[in-house]
């Protein structure tokens, strides 16, 4: 570090004055402590200047009862920037804000991604963000009571902060959360509250009508409100959209989401590290074994060099994340082909690959979906005998031609060609803008891949290549998952051939529980199948994570549905929708 | 086969070997058990399971139901697949009722039963069956779709024990209505024994809330002017006195004086201070409260200080 004697200016004094107030140093890197009022300001800047173009990750951090924390900067807004043109690691800012009035300009009008986070933000933490446009709860409902993320908002079934819960056997016996809830089930109420005379508030929810759109031509038709979902069965689980039309052209379309958030953040802050890892499978339950990967590498980046996995799991790491890989792209093929009207066979065919490799993580986790096989450190247990050679077969033999296959039958094919070209257009900078990641940036002609932007695990070893297609619509995202399960199974083949031998935990990770990471924070991320999925976590120095936030590729992709659906025809956005690959376990968490 | 028909002797000789005697409940129930139709309808992780139960390996058609109907109006089973969020059941709740009749509810996965790992969610319902009749259990985190298949089979068994002679949904007065639950502050549940259940509990937590709240004093409008507020529970005011803090000057409020729930009284102080309307207090000081910095309390009959507060100066 320099002198401390010579004060050196803090960055960006120059250009934006008084905008950065302090430099600080996480586990990870450095971060800017930004003016709220600034902020808008340094965020233009950087994103013209300094070619930090995606805005990545925005969420907010409770810090009450946080060491050396006072009210006056409880809460912390934070912001992961990255570059696409560059690549490399973040810029980190935060903003700090005051207990009464939490409030911060929005950067809705720097980056458009910022939308569907900020709206998060302030449903469970409660921070307004001065000039969003819609600043509404996104994943409860409109008069919830009270903010759950914050640190003083206790759930119907609390029994303690963290866990391991001590209340949970007194006198040796299972106390039931239900005996103890005044009302025997998972529900509170506000102490006025009386459910005879309370009226249910009328919600609506504001379709932003795109200006400027005559896409319906000359003819002048009433305008019509459709709602589709929750319960439909194109959108992929329990996801609503309601699409404001004139004929049948979209004019607006808002997605409403949350009915399967099931509190995973909550739960997560009130878990050890390890019983976290579980809970990674269920977020986007196609590939579980990418979230596991995700998070172990954000929990080993808190942990330090005790916990660098050795070559041997390295490898299988790489190996069980590639895989996950061609499954989920399978799946989305599938199902983006149900979509099409292409109903169930394309399906088949695709499922019929996917339950061969997912009998190969039976084979090393126990479990079909729920893997829950990665560790801090390492993996679970070494792959069983005969293991390596039934993966080489799949990956030699089969999947290639299985590819080729699908391949044949549906990329010249012409009804999906007609149906796909030209649909849900998004330009590579709205793309970049909106903060999408993963085959939807790179279906823009982006080639943005962290693994290659920023390698992780031993992804710098391996030779492949970026797949990318400037269709910039849906068929172009279609070719780009095709072109990843070519690029997953070459570098599938290299692993499996490169595979050394050696023990698969490193010496300290072995059979440890309870791990207690020093003071800090980390944002650890990976290119999972849907985009970039982060974890970013605060420790307090104990055995549970302080804040456990999932940066969740599809939910932030799906800012980008709106306006790539406006213009097209209402049977269209299904298959838009389709075209992000959403998982819903990750969307609402 | 002379002897077959002896029994029943309605049966031309050459359609003898064509007829097979049972029950109508058997008829019935075979029948009802192949031709099921599952709704469409997934809502998390296990809903994967369920759609895998649909292809070749496993192959579900073997059951009579692979004709999956994307509309409740047409379909009579319903597996609930996954976690049920406090959001979501209201819509859940709302197919059900549409469905046809009779209908059954296959509760699959560790979620769908009892909230499984997201149980103590603030957003999760701790299991469908909290709201709807369940037929079956499926158990798993996700059950593989074997286990799903089980739990068909375990429904077919259940149709064996059902008689048409016996079952609900001929009967005119039979509607299976659920109600629909709202989205309040938390979720509420409709059945009016459950919204009887909340006031309750709410009742019961405000009136101990109220019991332990005593009377409140705060300055009043107007120079020399005390009020006294009764959140809690009408109060007998006899033997409790106003005081003040520095030449400790009292005043006893007369005997039987009482305070309603939520009532208030005003108290005029000054020397010589006359009522300005019905009801209110007059307490001749020597010189009106609050023309120096001074602090009132309430003190109830055992000398305790309920309530107290500061006067500040007004320098006009
Ligand atoms: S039971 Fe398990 S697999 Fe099924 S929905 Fe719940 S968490 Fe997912």
């Amino acid at each position: 570090m320099s002198d401390p004697t010579v004060e050196t200016p803090l960055p960006y004094s120059d250009v934006v004055p008084g905008a950065v107030l302090a430099e600080e140093t996480d586990l990870d890197g450095s971060s800017l402590v930004v003016a709220a009022d600034k902020l808008p300001e340094l965020a233009t800047y950087l994103r013209d200047h300094e070619a930090l173009d995606l805005l990545s990750n925005v969420t907010a951090v409770d810090y009450l009862g946080y060491k050396e924390r006072t009210a006056e900067d409880r809460f912390e807004v934070v912001y992961h920037l990255y570059s696409t043109k560059k690549g490399g690691g973040p810029t980190v800012l935060r903003v700090r804000l005051p207990e009464n009035n939490p409030a911060l300009p929005s950067l809705y009008g720097v980056y458009r991604g910022a939308d569907l986070q900020e709206r998060e933000a302030y449903d469970l933490y409660g921070i307004r963000f001065l000039g969003h446009p819609a600043l509404r709860r996104i994943l409860l409902w409109e008069g919830f009571h009270g903010h759950p993320m914050r640190k003083d908002w206790q759930e119907p079934y609390f029994e303690a902060e963290s866990k391991p819960f001590k209340s949970r056997h007194p006198d040796g016996n299972y106390a039931w959360a239900e005996d103890r809830n005044p009302w025997g089930s998972n529900v509170q109420y506000p102490d006025d509250f009386d459910p005879m005379s309370w009226q249910e508030p009328v919600s609506q929810i504001p379709l932003q009508s795109h200006a400027g759109n005559g896409a319906a031509g000359m003819l002048k038709t009433d305008r019509l409100i459709v709602n589709m979902g929750p319960q439909h069965p194109s959108t992929h689980g329990v996801f609503r959209m309601i699409v404001e039309l004139e004929g049948e052209t979209i004019t607006a379309l808002e997605p409403e989401m949350g009915y399967l958030h099931r509190n995973h953040e909550k739960i997560g802050e009130r878990n050890t590290y390890l019983m976290n890892m579980p809970y990674t499978d269920r977020l986007d339950y196609i590939s579980s074994m990418s979230n596991n990967l995700a998070y172990a590498i954000a929990v080993e980046k808190l942990l330090g060099e005790d916990y660098v996995p050795p070559e041997r799991a390295e490898y299988i790491r790489v190996i069980m994340a590639e895989l996950t890989r061609v499954v989920n792209h399978l799946f989305s093929v599938g199902t983006f082909l149900n979509d099409l009207g292409a109903f169930f066979t394309p399906l088949l065919y695709a499922v019929r690959e996917r339950e061969l490799i997912l009998d190969l993580f039976e084979a090393v986790s126990g479990s079909r979906m729920m893997c829950n096989y990665l560790r801090f450190g390492g993996v679970a247990r070494d792959l069983p005998d005969g293991w390596l050679a039934q993966c080489s077969d799949m990956v030699f033999n089969r999947l290639p031609d299985k590819i080729e296959e699908l391949t044949t039958y549906l990329t010249g094919n012409e009804i999906l060609q007609e149906r796909c070209i030209g649909v849900g257009y998004l330009s590579a900078e709205e793309a970049i803008n909106l903060s999408c990641t993963g085959p939807q940036l790179r279906g823009s002609g982006v080639a943005y891949d962290i693994r290659r932007a920023e390698p992780y695990s031993i992804y710098d070893r391996f030779e492949f290549d970026v797949a990318t297609a400037d269709g910039c619509d849906v068929y172009s995202r279609f070719l780009v998952r095709m072109e990843e399960m070519r690029q997953s199974v070459r570098i599938l083949q290299q692993a499996v051939k490169q595979i050394p031998e050696g023990p698969v935990q490193s010496d300290k990770g072995q059979g440890s529980y309870v791990v207690r990471p020093p003071v800090g924070t980390v944002y650890g991320r990976i290119e999972s199948p849907k985009g970039e999925l982060g974890f970013y976590l605060v420790s307090d120095g104990s055995g549970n994570p302080f804040r456990y936030r999932v940066r969740p590729p599809s939910y932030i992709n799906l800012n980008a549905l709106g306006p790539m659906a406006v213009g097209n025809k209402v049977a269209d956005s299904v298959i838009i929708l389709g075209g992000i690959d959403i998982v819903l376990g990750e969307v609402d968490r | 086969m002379a002897e077959n028909t002896s029994t029943t002797g309605a049966a031309p000789e050459e359609l003898s070997e064509n007829i097979l005697i049972t029950t109508v409940d058997s008829v019935y129930n075979l029948a009802r058990s192949y031709s099921l139709w599952p709704m469409t309808f997934g809502l998390a992780c296990c809903a994967i399971e369920f759609i895998v139960a649909g292809t070749a390996r496993y192959d579900m058609s073997r059951f009579g139901m692979e004709v999956a109907r994307p509309s409740p109006r047409q379909a009579d089973l319903l597996i609930i697949s996954g976690t049920v969020t406090k959001k979501m059941v209201v819509s859940i709740v709302r197919l059900y009722n549409q469905m046809a009749e009779p209908r059954y509810v296959i509760s699959m996965g560790a979620c769908a039963t009892g909230g499984g790992p997201f149980k103590e969610g603030y957003n999760v319902v701790s299991g469908i069956d909290k709201f709807l009749p369940v037929d079956v259990y499926v158990p798993g985190c996700p059950p593989t779709p074997e286990a799903l298949l089980h739990g068909f089979i375990t429904l077919h068994k259940k149709f064996k024990t059902q008689s048409v002679r016996t079952v609900p949904w001929y009967r005119k007065t039979y509607t299976g209505e659920t109600p629909i639950p709202v989205l309040g502050p938390d979720i509420i549940d409709t059945h009016p024994a459950a919204l009887k259940q909340v006031r309750d509990v709410n009742m019961t937590r405000l009136m101990a809330a109220r019991s332990a709240a005593g009377p409140q004093i705060s300055a009043g409008e107007g120079q020399g002017t005390i009020v006294i507020r009764n959140p809690g529970l009408t109060r007998d005011l006899t033997d409790w006195t106003l005081q003040t803090g520095d030449d400790g000057e009292t005043y006893h409020f007369p005997a039987g004086f009482v305070l309603m729930s939520d009532g208030e009284v005003r108290v005029h102080t000054s020397s010589g201070a006359t009522s300005s309307s019905a009801g209110d207090i007059v307490w001749p000081t020597a010189q009106a409260i609050g023309a120096e910095t001074e602090k009132v309390s309430l003190v109830d009959a055992d000398g305790n200080a309920v309530s107290s507060f500061e006067y500040e100066a007004i320098t006009s």
